[in-house]
């Protein structure tokens, strides 16, 4: 088996309230292959979110070891870490989080744009205008570029924020509750294009659900109970596919 | 490193969000406030500098003691190689009463003001005309440019010759000497050229201070006006010959014990003198024999006024500062409202991979396109409204009788005005220094935000 892209070792996450400390991670070991979709499966509260921020670079876990391609990253310089985030990582959350006052298109063309001088992107400028539109395409929005977050549906919006997700290549992608806004059609919709790009473009996904159903077209499903993994298995027909 | 994303978004910000507007206003108000203002008060300045050289000596010895005489004194002066021609001058203080009213009333009953025109009270300067003609603006003073011929002096080398009058009551045609009063003591006291003035002042009697005073009586007649442009001279003088003057004061010329008398010298000097310099050799050069006097520029002659004048102007830039302060305040609050605004776009940007650097170059971007726009503005409308302020201030006067500057007021043909680039200059630095500081507080702000609480800011 080659390298894992994504591996934590022993993440334990705290949040100081007042005086309380929480313990929400309490060790948390996971491994990621490339080009594997994994779904994170837990009740509510039970630290799905909060290891999808850490094991995203977000925030900083309060012990244990994250590692990208082997390599270890949980104490590099912020500056690398957002690089690394831009790099590696795409994300996709439950409730989109597009910026209001940009088209689709533009919240596309945004993630271009995060680690690139102004000169170097304006040279750049056709090019990735083209890659934007090109995404856009593959996720079906391609007659709604000019159309800002407040005028799309809901699976609009996740669509573009997919489209986003990619644009910078990342090889991993980490998605929160992707479909838990939508409704179970749009879901599915959603749902089919997320499982496309995992095969077409061997992207690795993080899936976190509460979908029993979804999970189980994962190639692996990992559970989280109270911060700790409570169990790892893999589905009756790995390697789902929607051609079934 | 600017990174696109940075100034991508301060852009997107900035033409999305019109309340970054009044940022702009704001400190576009200030600095065409600080630039017209301060550039009017500079003309203004300049204005009244210009008006106290033309009424002032180049240099004035004063500050004598004992009984200075004036050909001693002139000799020693006249030994610098750079000293053009000197001049005597004499003062005293009288009051002076036209033939008319001679006696009409014993108090004042006018009405209370502040104006010294309003008193027929004056310094008398007694000057001998010709040597005054050669060392100071006389000749100027005199000739009352673009003003009422029925006051010229009719014979500018014989200024203080007024014409032969023949008062009420008296057949005779009588001479009198000449007196001058300035154009405005003239037309307030309703005085005309051959009016006979009586001049009434007293002085102590020599080496008895102890003694009744002597009362001083004399009869002029008004040769004429000048106006040497400096009001405050113009409004407190009266000018007469300094061989009368002496004789008031107990000099005579024929007596052996008396001096040509004087109190102060005025100089001029060489054109392309230094005056400051050309002041402490002159001052040297009499230690001997007037070890305590004073030789002045024009400006020290009026270094009171002048300073008073650039107080106030130093006054002004002080409130407008503060007008830039509200500004740049002005800055701070709209810009953290923006990024009060954007808490969850600041955790987006994170999500995909915006550094705090990055976000903090956001903010800090979008605060600096505001400073730097309103900076442009405020300096192109105040340089363009200081160069137009004349012709804003005829079209106000002549349709709404209202002046932005009582140009009367000052004897003004036109409102002053001195665009000082170095000045200029530095408004815009202040105005860029400030309101950057004031739009890097939000940013900061912006960039320590925690990316995962910001992602969950509703
Ligand atoms: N910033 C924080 N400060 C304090 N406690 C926090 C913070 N973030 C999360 N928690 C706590 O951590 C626990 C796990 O939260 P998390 O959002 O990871 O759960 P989740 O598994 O994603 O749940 P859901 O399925 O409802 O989204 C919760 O009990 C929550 O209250
Ligand atoms: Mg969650």
């Amino acid at each position: 088996m080659s390298q894992p892209i994504l591996q934590a070792e022993s993440v334990i996450k705290n949040f100081r309230l007042g005086k309380e400390e929480i313990s929400v991670l309490k060790g948390v070991d996971l491994s990621l292959q490339s080009g594997e979709m994994l779904a994170l499966l837990g009740t509510s509260g039970a630290g799905k979110s909060t290891l999808l921020h850490v094991l995203g670079l977000l925030d900083p876990p309060s012990k244990g070891r994250i590692l990208y391609e082997g390599q270890e990253v949980q104490n590099l310089p912020a500056q690398q870490r957002a690089r690394l985030r831009h790099q590696k990582i795409g994300f996709v959350f439950q409730f989109y989080h597009l910026i209001p006052e940009l088209s689709a298109l533009q919240n596309v063309k945004l993630g271009s744009m995060m680690d690139i001088s102004l000169g170097a992107w304006w040279k750049r400028r056709g090019e990735l205008d083209a890659r934007a539109r090109e995404l856009l395409q593959l996720v079906g929005l391609e007659h709604r570029l000019r159309h800002r977050p407040a005028e799309l549906s809901g699976g609009e919006r996740q669509r573009v924020a997919i489209a986003r997700a990619l644009i910078a290549n990342p090889k991993l992608i980490l998605a929160d509750e992707p479909t838990g806004n939508l409704d179970s059609h749009t879901a599915d919709d959603v749902l089919e294009l997320l499982f496309r790009i995992n095969q077409e473009r061997g992207i690795s996904f993080l899936l976190v659900t509460h979908n029993e159903e979804l999970a189980a077209r994962c190639h692996r499903i990992v559970r989280l109970k109270d911060g700790v993994v409570i169990g790892e298995e893999l589905p009756a027909q790995t390697g789902a596919s929607q051609e079934s | 490193m600017v990174q696109a994303f940075s100034a991508y978004m301060a852009q997107r910000y900035l033409v999305t969000r019109w309340v970054n507007l009044f940022g702009v206003f704001g400190i576009g108000v200030a600095v065409w406030a600080l630039i017209v203002v301060i550039s009017v008060f500079s003309g203004f300045i300049g204005e009244i500098r210009n008006n106290f050289k033309h009424a002032s000596p180049e240099l004035m010895l004063t500050s004598l003691v004992g009984e200075p005489s004036f050909e001693e004194l002139a000799e020693l002066l006249r030994r610098d190689p750079e000293v053009a021609s000197v001049a005597p001058r004499l003062r005293h203080y009288g009051v002076y009463f036209p033939r008319n009213r001679w006696g009409d009333r014993i108090v004042h009953t006018s009405g209370l003001t502040t104006s010294p025109l309003s008193f027929d009270y004056v310094e008398l300067i007694g000057i001998d005309p010709k040597l005054e003609a050669e060392t100071t603006g006389l000749n100027k003073w005199l000739s009352l440019e673009n003003r009422d011929s029925g006051l010229r002096v009719k014979d500018l080398s014989d200024p203080l010759n007024p014409p032969a009058s023949n008062p009420a009551g008296s057949r005779q045609l009588r001479k009198d000497p000449g007196i001058l009063v300035s154009i405005y003591r003239a037309r307030s006291s309703r005085l005309h050229q051959g009016q006979q003035l009586q001049v009434v002042s007293a002085r102590m009697r020599e080496g008895d201070l102890e003694g009744e005073p002597l009362r001083i009586r004399k009869i002029f007649a008004m040769s004429g006006s000048f106006e040497t442009k400096s009001r405050l001279f113009d409004e407190t003088k009266a000018i007469l010959h300094i061989e009368e003057l002496r004789e008031m004061l107990g000099h005579y010329p024929m007596d052996f014990n008396s001096v040509d008398l004087v109190s102060d010298i005025a100089i001029r000097m060489q054109a392309g003198t230094d005056l400051g310099t050309a002041a402490e050799r002159l001052r040297l050069l009499l230690s001997e024999s007037q070890p305590r006097c004073r030789v002045l520029t024009w400006e020290e002659q009026n270094a009171e006024f002048l300073a008073a004048v650039d107080q106030e102007r130093g006054m002004m830039k002080l409130v407008l500062f503060a007008v830039m302060l509200i500004a740049a305040f002005l800055i701070y609050a709209t810009q953290h409202l923006m990024v009060m605004q954007k808490i969850k776009d600041i955790g987006i940007l994170c999500s995909m991979g915006a550094s705090s650097r990055g976000v903090l170059m956001t903010f800090f971007l979008m605060g600096g396109i505001v400073a730097i726009s309103g900076c442009l503005l405020g300096t192109l409308s105040g340089c363009l409204s200081a160069y137009y302020l004349n012709d804003v201030n005829d079209w106000l006067f002549a349709n709404f009788g209202y002046q932005l500057f009582p140009t009367n007021l000052y004897d003004l043909e036109a409102i002053p005005y001195e665009l000082e680039v170095p000045w200029i200059l530095q408004v815009i630095a202040g105005a860029l220094t400030i309101s950057l500081l004031a739009g890097l507080l939000p940013a900061r702000r912006a960039a320590r935000m925690e990316p995962v609480r910001a992602l969950a800011y509703e």
